[in-house]
């Protein structure tokens, strides 16, 4: 088993739900987001992100507007919707409970 | 001095030297192959496009008007490799993605169903050989002539080879193909990397003026040797490919013709009951249990078919790759049948021998001339003659072992064997009688005693003749079971004694001779039963000796 792919596995199976607790309550551009996860280690190339957004839009959790840029062509600002929100609540008590269960058996 | 272009991304103008276009158009190329048959792939790619965009616009400063190659290869770091924008369904595949940067496909195999006649296994291995169907399509056609084999064949493709539905798989399966001209194409590559190599040295060696010029030429001339290496390693690697291709492609001849093989040499015989067909009419006489025979046939096709299946199994996916994968389940669960089965048989096989582990005979004496209490005169001439059945005679029989199922003249199935020898012995009393051996295996001293006193023998006596059957029938619930039957005629001293050259097959190995003469050659001679037990010849001619 290669280690990296392991690592690599476990930081995309939490992706999506990153990407939607940084967009909870702010809506961002893609850059925004790539700061934000790239900050907190959990990206290691860009490439990843765009095939995420796009579905998650796809899905209807996300949507986006185009909004004008002082530097530059107009950029794409992403914004959960309703379904979306509801999606992340219910993420964030997996989350919570896996967070708790992981604890427990590591510890 | 380089050449530069301008370009729009994401609708921002760039200056780009031509060397960092090409690596960027190369990037986006392969980005964009590789995201093909993604939900959105156009939006996505125009999303990377606009941070490529973004990012290029962060590189530039007042002094610094033009995108070179060196930025668009940070830019990359940046955005991974096309593998990268993989994250949909591979998350938690356990093969790691090749992490080569070129961004050839990998050709697999898959069903065509946009071409197809059938199931589109033709056109799929046409694609995958880069071949007109048509030829794939008139090998099967050769062999459907030439056993019906290709039919089978074309079932478990079809069966087992995915057909291609996504525009990826459908890429997949055209993909690129390790022919002459990709090699070709590589190698070219290759020397254009070199030429670059060269360029740059020549710069940058007017650059340092004479003090690396050497070097430069050093590290040229090692890059070159080292695409030399990495060519003659793609060769070897296709090569060996192509041999282990071969490997499974035997593999998958082996596997389905054996399968085939059984498949027509059980399946047909067991569950039609072809039991008419020579060899198979002995099965039910041979046969100790209350086996069926279809159910022996199953068992067979499965205890030889199932490691059969497996070899092929193992050539398919050596030669596809991309083949569905066959389950624990299935796994497990072929194995326990294979293994249930050859459990079965060996059960069977036991139970077989078993029933011939004793041999039990039963003993009959028939007095024919008793001399001594009836006073009539024992013949002093004897005349033995065989005396076979005209009925079964005509019919045509295949021996199993000297036995053989045949029928009776009413119809009836009969056991029927030609097993019946004579020995001829002496005896001081004035009486000619015979004393019958008749024998038979079976499971217990009982049984085989009881199987051998059920077998029908005739003797008779008319005047001075003996008339032997050269037959014994017994009926077809009892079985094969080394049945025989052997006879010794017990005559007085000094009775003469004539054999008719029709006992010549029956005569047994413990006539006694003074001769040493073969046993199948008595009847050419007249014989005397001597005091000792052995026949003394009384026309040979006595020089002989």
């Amino acid at each position: 088993m290669n280690i990296e792919n392991t690592k690599a596995q476990m930081r995309k199976g939490v992706l999506e739900y990153c990407i939607l607790s940084i967009l909870n309550g702010e809506d961002k551009y893609a850059s925004e987001i790539l700061e934000s996860l790239k900050d907190a280690k959990l990206l290691v190339v860009e490439g990843t992100i765009y095939p995420l957004l796009t579905r998650l839009k796809n899905a209807g959790l996300l949507a986006y507007r185009w909004e004008e840029s002082s530097s530059g062509p107009p950029r794409k600002y992403y914004a959960l919707t309703e379904t979306g929100k509801l999606f992340l609540k219910e993420l964030d008590t997996t989350w919570n409970a896996l967070k708790n269960a992981v604890q427990l058996v590591t510890k | 001095m380089n050449k530069t272009l301008t370009i729009n991304l994401a609708n921002s103008i760039f200056n780009i030297d031509e060397n960092a276009y090409q690596a960027l158009q190369r990037y986006l190329e392969a980005v964009k192959k590789y995201l093909t048959g993604t939900q959105g792939n156009e939006e996505i790619l125009a999303d990377v496009e606009a941070r490529i965009s973004e990012l290029f616009s962060e590189k530039l400063t007042t002094e610094k008007q033009v995108i070179i190659l060196q930025d668009v290869e940070q830019i990359i770091q940046v955005m991974g490799q096309p593998e990268d924008y993989s994250i949909d369904e591979d998350i938690f595949d356990e093969t790691p993605k090749s992490n080569t940067k070129t961004s050839t496909r990998v050709k697999k195999l898959y069903r065509d169903g946009d071409q197809k006649l059938m199931g589109g296994v033709c056109s799929g291995i046409g694609h995958y050989l880069s071949i007109d169907p048509l030829w794939i399509r008139l090998l099967f056609i050769v062999f459907l002539f030439g056993g019906g084999f290709s039919v089978i064949t074309y079932i478990i493709l079809w069966a087992i080879v995915p057909e291609a539905s996504t525009t990826a798989q459908k890429l997949d399966m055209q993909g690129e193909a390790a022919n002459l001209s990709n090699i070709e194409k590589k190698i070219k590559e290759g020397f254009d990397s070199v030429a670059d190599t060269v360029k740059n040295a020549d710069y940058k060696g007017v650059e340092n003026a004479v003090k690396d010029g050497g070097n430069s030429f050093v590290k040229a001339l090692g890059d070159f040797i080292g695409v030399i290496f990495s060519t003659i390693g793609k060769i070897i690697s296709t090569v060996f490919n192509l041999f282990g291709k071969f490997i499974g492609l035997l593999l998958i001849l082996i596997g389905s013709a054996t399968l085939l093989g059984l498949f027509f040499g059980l399946f047909t015989v067991g569950i039609l009951d072809l039991s008419n067909l020579s060899g198979v009419q002995f099965f039910p006489l041979v046969n100790a249990s209350e086996l069926p025979i279809w159910l022996l046939s199953i068992l067979l096709f499965l205890a030889i078919g199932i490691p059969f299946y497996g070899l092929l199994y193992i050539g398919l996916t050596v030669i596809t790759k991309n083949l569905k994968k066959m389950g624990n389940i299935t796994k497990v669960s072929l194995f326990s049948i294979w293994f249930v089965s050859v459990g079965c048989l060996i059960f069977y096989g036991i139970k077989q021998a078993n029933s011939f582990s004793v041999r039990g005979n039963q003993i009959e004496q028939i007095s024919l001339i008793d001399g001594n209490s009836t006073g009539i005169q024992v013949p002093d001439t004897l005349y033995l003659k065989a005396k076979s059945s005209e009925h079964f005679e005509y019919l045509n029989h295949n021996y199993f072992d000297g036995i053989t199922m045949s029928y009776d003249t009413n119809g009836n199935e009969v056991l029927y064997s030609k097993r019946v020898s004579v020995n001829i012995k002496n005896t001081v009393d004035n009486s000619v009688s015979i004393k019958t051996y008749k024998s038979a295996n079976g499971y217990s001293y009982e049984e085989a005693k009881n199987r051998a006193s059920a077998l029908l023998y005739n003797v008779e006596q008319i005047g001075k003749t003996i008339y032997f059957d050269d037959y014994f029938t017994s009926a077809p619930h009892q079985k094969m079971r080394n049945q025989k039957i052997e006879m010794s005629l017990i005559i007085p001293n000094g009775t003469v004694v004539k054999i008719d050259p029709s006992m010549s097959e029956m005569m047994g190995w413990e006539n006694k001779n003074d001769q040493d003469m073969y046993r199948k050659d008595l009847h050419n001679e007249t014989w005397r039963m001597g005091n000792n037990g052995v026949l003394e010849c009384m026309t040979c001619n006595s020089s002989m000796d």
